[in-house]
């Protein structure tokens, strides 16, 4: 029997700016099984972005419960937070957000060494290489990011979100920014983690992509509803 | 016209978004214009200002400088006789003055107040072109040898002690005993020149012939004292130097005659010295006044260490603003007029709040140093130099903005916009953040390096224990009222009554029948050793048997006076340690003999013992010292006992009860004569003090600024760092290793810098550098990692105050 990963219920956000109000999710109810891979789409400003902070401990939700591998987090320190985020989640940015100044390996390499177990230098030097080769880029370990493609940078954001081995991969808009056929290594990469037993959780517009995961979610005015594939599926 | 407002909002906001750097550039920028405009005005006053004197250039002092045997010059101070003869027979000054200091009570007035009295040559005020507010000055009818009983008031004392009294030419004035008329007062607009001490005001003037010279020393040629003072305009004819030659060979030659036959006199001769007016006022003070320029020059170089730096990294930051500019059309002047309206709007806050700095330090300096500078007309901020200020540091930083503005490649701004959707956002190279970081530390360093040497210095010469001991005690010294005669007998049994009622008090533990050492000088003595007949020049004081046990010097070698020893006028001397061991290094001082003239029996004295030398205050050295007995004169220092006094009235009424005619002149406190002896060496230290204090508060806004600045520009890489897992404290630990290394090195830098100065800066500080290197060392790394992990810190703390989304996201705020 598959673990839930993440439960969320009644999940709530409110943005509040100069006393207006701005409903960016309304009671989200949501679980995510161990091995799922799920796509959340929807118009843009519908809260896709809001959702996945949530989902990843960024974003504190306005009410609501939420419990990644069947802890509670709605009480978590910031520091507490951190540990969770950095043990059980990886981040997959549409901006990427790597760090310029380091070396690709120190960018990949980051999680290992913000985590609380100690990992020797051979054994992180292992791990590193292992990520990056699996996204194709074992031989720019000393490049600094600003020296790749987009895509290439992209495939490093996803070698580190993988590095220290999380529960459930996060992903916002992984190809926005990115031609379609570096969109498509990216999500051939994708496809290939889950079909190793990663569990995804995707967000995009691109309805090409959205296709690909097997859980469809549709976010309209900060609410989820499930997607013609998922319906039939569930019947 | 629309363009310029649009410019200015468009600046306006970006600096609502970044108030931290508008603070430091804000605050940078005044602080320093504020010191730039006290300072610069202090120096107009003091250096460029023409002094308020007729035809000052051609005013001098001029000095007679005793030269010892052996070539060294000994006192300055004319003889009696001589300066008559020197103020009567010289021909180079067109215009001369004489003039005796001294200080007395108006015994007349119902406070008997105790006021300057200057006894001048008519021709004093001549030579110096002043006026008369009331009545006349002095003309012919006081010349010299005239004894004219008149007395001219000064303005201060005609508005303060008599009430601005329109009636108050012929009524009169009584002063030790002699009745005056008064015959004028003496103009508001006249400054007094500071020709003989620093703050000293003249309350009366009278005639030179009333000066309190005893008739027997005013035949006298040589003469020690110096409260004489002789002032002349040169001859327009005259060079100083031809004017130095021939006042020498005519004072010289009166020396030759009447001085050299003396035998402490042998060998001896004269020079003399025309000091003009302005190093004579203003010596020392120029020196401040150039010392301080030099202070607020090296603020300024800091305040431009911080400026660059400051918009340096502003201009880095605004990089991708400056291309989407570019992209949507801005031409490179319109870029530059975009910067130009920030720096703009940054500078007018400056230089409005710099001028409020610049006049509330003025005015304090007025209100807080007016006696202490030699100048009495102090006027506060002055307009010239803000004119001259202003500019600079307002030219400067344009430059400076200019410089960092081309600091940008504009041909490369398209290419990172087009290039921006990738990586993080633009930020400041790493290597630039680590110069100006470092840059920055080497001033801090330096700046806390040398302050910290400077407050040790000076704490060390506050709390030297060698200083003497004047804990619970005051000086009193009486005079008397001389209207009707009093005889010498009857004089001196009121003394001998009041020390022993003094004594009987219950509050005082020790009389001393001596002048305080703190306020009097003490005399210098030519003594021969009758042994050896080696000659020493030690300072001598006159003491009774009390006054050791008093201050607490202790008995190192003999015995001290007995009473019976000094109201007996014995020829006995104590020595302190420093020329005992000058004359005697390794033998028994007791029982040796000093002498001012070997064939005199009544010239010579026995030495009875050694005691403990003591400093004086804001001496740097304790010097040889002899003390005579004797029963004592006019005046006491008293010691209370721990937590007791005795106030003025009680005094004044046990003086009353033994005779009415005993009047106080003077009663002060020890620890404030002390302090005043230390009010030079205070001001100084805390104007200099506090200038680098200043300079230091500047220095650590400027690291603080570009460190935080540096962090708040890798705001968004934080949030990366947070997002994969970073703790708070992983953060911390990151930002202060990448600043720190740049700190370390401006540290390294300066601590070279200061290494390779190290010997001529000791000088200034009494060598607490080379006693206290590692603490000094200690204290400045120390400073620099706390303004490091505060301005690391306070971002950050804002940073974690927020959800880590908000880190992330595109917009910089
Ligand atoms: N920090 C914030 N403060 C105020 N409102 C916010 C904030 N973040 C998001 N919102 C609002 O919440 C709503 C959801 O935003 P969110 O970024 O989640 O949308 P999105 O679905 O990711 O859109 P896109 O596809 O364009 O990325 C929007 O209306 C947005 O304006
Ligand atoms: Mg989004």
């Amino acid at each position: 029997m598959n673990q839930p990963i993440i439960e969320m219920k009644g999940v709530s956000k409110v943005f509040e700016i100069d006393d207006i109000q701005t409903h960016a999710l309304q009671s989200i109810d949501l679980v995510v099984q161990e091995g799922q891979y799920l796509s959340i789409t929807g118009p843009s400003g519908c809260g896709k972005s809001s959702l996945l902070s949530i989902m990843g401990l960024l974003d504190a939700p306005t009410s609501g419960e939420y419990k990644i591998d069947g802890q509670s987090v709605s009480s978590l320190s910031y520091d507490a937070a951190s540990k969770l985020r950095n043990k059980k989640i990886g981040f997959i940015f549409q901006s990427f957000n790597l760090i310029d100044e380091i070396s690709v390996f120190d960018n990949v390499a980051l999680p290992l060494r913000y985590s609380d177990e100690s990992v020797s230098s051979e054994a992180m030097a292992q791990r590193v290489t292992e990520c990056l080769e699996l996204v194709g880029l074992g031989h720019r370990l000393n490049h600094k990011p600003n020296q790749l493609s987009g895509g290439q940078q992209q495939r490093v954001a996803i070698a580190r979100a993988l590095v220290a081995n999380p529960s459930v991969l996060l992903v916002d808009e992984p190809t926005g920014n990115l031609d379609s056929k570096s969109g498509d290594q990216i999500m051939d990469i994708l496809d290939d983690l889950n079909a190793q037993g990663r569990t995804i959780c995707m967000v995009t517009h691109d309805a090409r992509y959205a296709t690909r995961a097997k859980t469809q979610l549709n976010l309209l005015d900060g609410q989820l509803s499930y997607s013609e594939v998922e319906r039939l599926e569930a019947v | 016209m629309n363009m310029f407002r649009y410019l200015l909002r468009v600046a306006w906001q970006g600096l609502s978004n970044r108030l931290g750097y508008a603070f430091s550039v804000i605050s940078t920028m005044s602080f320093t214009l504020g010191v730039l405009f006290c300072t610069t005005s202090l120096f107009y006053f003091l250096v460029v200002q023409p002094l308020p004197y007729d035809e000052p250039e051609r005013l001098y002092k001029v000095e007679k400088v005793q030269i010892d045997k052996t070539g060294q010059p000994n006192v300055k101070a004319y003889g009696y006789a001589s300066l008559i003869h020197f103020y009567e027979n010289q021909d180079s000054f067109s215009t001369t003055g004489i003039a005796h200091y001294d200080d007395d009570v108006i015994v007349s007035h119902p406070s008997q107040p105790l006021v300057g009295m200057t006894y001048i040559t008519p021709d004093f005020f001549t030579t110096l072109g002043t006026e008369a507010h009331l009545g006349r000055l002095f003309d012919e009818t006081e010349k010299l040898n005239a004894y004219s009983p008149n007395a001219m008031l000064s303005y201060d004392t005609w508005t303060n002690l008599f009430n601005s009294d329109a009636d108050i030419v012929g009524k009169t004035v009584l002063i030790s005993g002699k009745s005056y008329t008064i015959v004028g007062v003496v103009s508001d607009s006249f400054v007094e020149p500071e020709l003989y001490e620093v703050g000293r005001k003249t309350g009366v003037w009278l005639p030179w012939d009333f000066n309190p010279t005893p008739e027997n020393r005013r035949t006298r040629w040589g003469d020690r004292d110096n409260p004489r003072v002789f002032i002349g305009k040169l001859k327009t004819s005259v060079t100083p130097e031809q004017a130095t030659q021939a006042v020498t060979a005519l004072v010289g030659r009166t020396f030759q005659e009447k001085v050299a036959a003396i035998p402490f006199y042998n060998g001896w001769s004269v020079e003399m010295e025309l000091n003009s007016f302005r190093d004579v006022i203003l010596g020392d003070s120029q020196l401040t006044a150039y010392l301080l320029m030099a202070c607020a020059l090296s603020m300024l170089l800091i305040a431009t260490a911080n400026i660059s730096n400051l918009f340096l990294s502003r201009a880095f930051e605004s990089k991708k603003e400056f291309a989407i500019a570019a992209a949507v059309g801005a031409n490179m002047k319109q870029i530059r007029s975009g910067i130009f309206a920030e720096i703009l709007l940054l500078l007018s806050v400056a230089t409005a709040l710099g001028l409020l700095f610049g006049y509330v330090g003025s005015e304090l300096i007025k209100t807080y140093l007016h006696d202490v500078l030699p100048i009495n007309n102090l006027g506060g901020l002055n307009w010239i130099a803000v004119v001259i200020a202003l500019p600079v540091l307002l030219g400067l930083s344009w430059v400076l903005a200019l410089i960092s503005a081309n600091v940008i490649d504009y041909g490369q701004l398209q290419a990172s916009l087009l290039s921006s959707g990738k990586g993080t956002k633009a930020q400041v190279p790493k290597s630039v953040r680590n110069t100006l970081i470092a840059v920055q530390t080497l001033f801090v360093s330096m700046l806390v390096f040398v302050n910290t040497s400077f407050s040790l210095s000076a704490v060390n010469a506050i709390n030297d224990s060698e200083v003497i001991n004047t804990d619970n005690m005051i000086g009193l010294s009486l005079t008397l009222d001389r209207q009707k005669p009093i005889t010498r007998e009857e004089a001196r049994a009121w003394f001998t009554q009041v020390e022993a009622e003094l004594k009987a008090m219950p509050q005082v533990e020790r009389v001393s029948r001596s002048m305080s050492p703190v306020s009097s000088t003490f005399g210098t003595w030519s003594l021969v050793d009758e042994a050896s007949l080696q000659t020493v020049l030690p300072e001598a004081k006159i003491v009774d048997e009390e006054y050791f046990n008093l201050f607490g010097q202790a008995l190192l070698q003999g015995s001290m006076f007995t009473r019976a020893q000094a109201t007996d006028y014995e020829r006995l001397l104590i020595i302190n340690d420093v020329l005992a061991e000058r004359l005697y290094p390794n033998g028994d001082a007791v029982g040796n003999r000093l002498s001012f003239d070997l064939n005199r029996e009544a010239s010579t004295f026995t030495i009875a013992g050694v005691v403990k030398g003591v400093k004086m205050p804001g001496a740097i050295s304790i010097p040889p010292r002899v003390y005579r007995v004797s029963k004592g004169g006019y005046d006491f220092v008293i010691k209370f006992k721990e937590g007791h006094s005795v106030s003025r009235s009680t005094i004044k009424g046990m003086l009353n009860n033994i005779s009415s005619r005993l009047v106080i002149y003077e009663l002060e406190d020890l620890e404030e004569q002390k302090f005043n002896k230390l009010k030079n060496q205070y001001i100084t230290g805390v104007m200099s003090i506090s200038l680098t204090l200043i300079s230091i508060a500047l220095a650590a806004l400027g690291l603080y600024g570009i460190i935080s600045y540096g962090i708040q520009l890798r705001r968004s890489e934080i949030g990366v760092r947070v997002s994969i897992g970073a703790s708070r404290k992983a953060i911390v630990i990151q930002m202060m290793r990448d600043s720190l290394v740049a700190a370390v090195v401006g540290v390294m830098v300066g601590f070279v810098l200061i290494f390779v100065f190290k010997n001529e800066f000791n000088e200034h500080v009494q060598g607490v550098i080379h006693n206290y290197w590692y603490l000094l060392g200690a204290v400045t790394a120390l400073c620099i990692f706390i303004i490091a992990l505060l301005s690391i810190l306070k971002p950050l703390r804002g940073f974690f105050k927020q959800q880590p989304i908000a880190l992330l996201r595109q917009s910089d705020n």
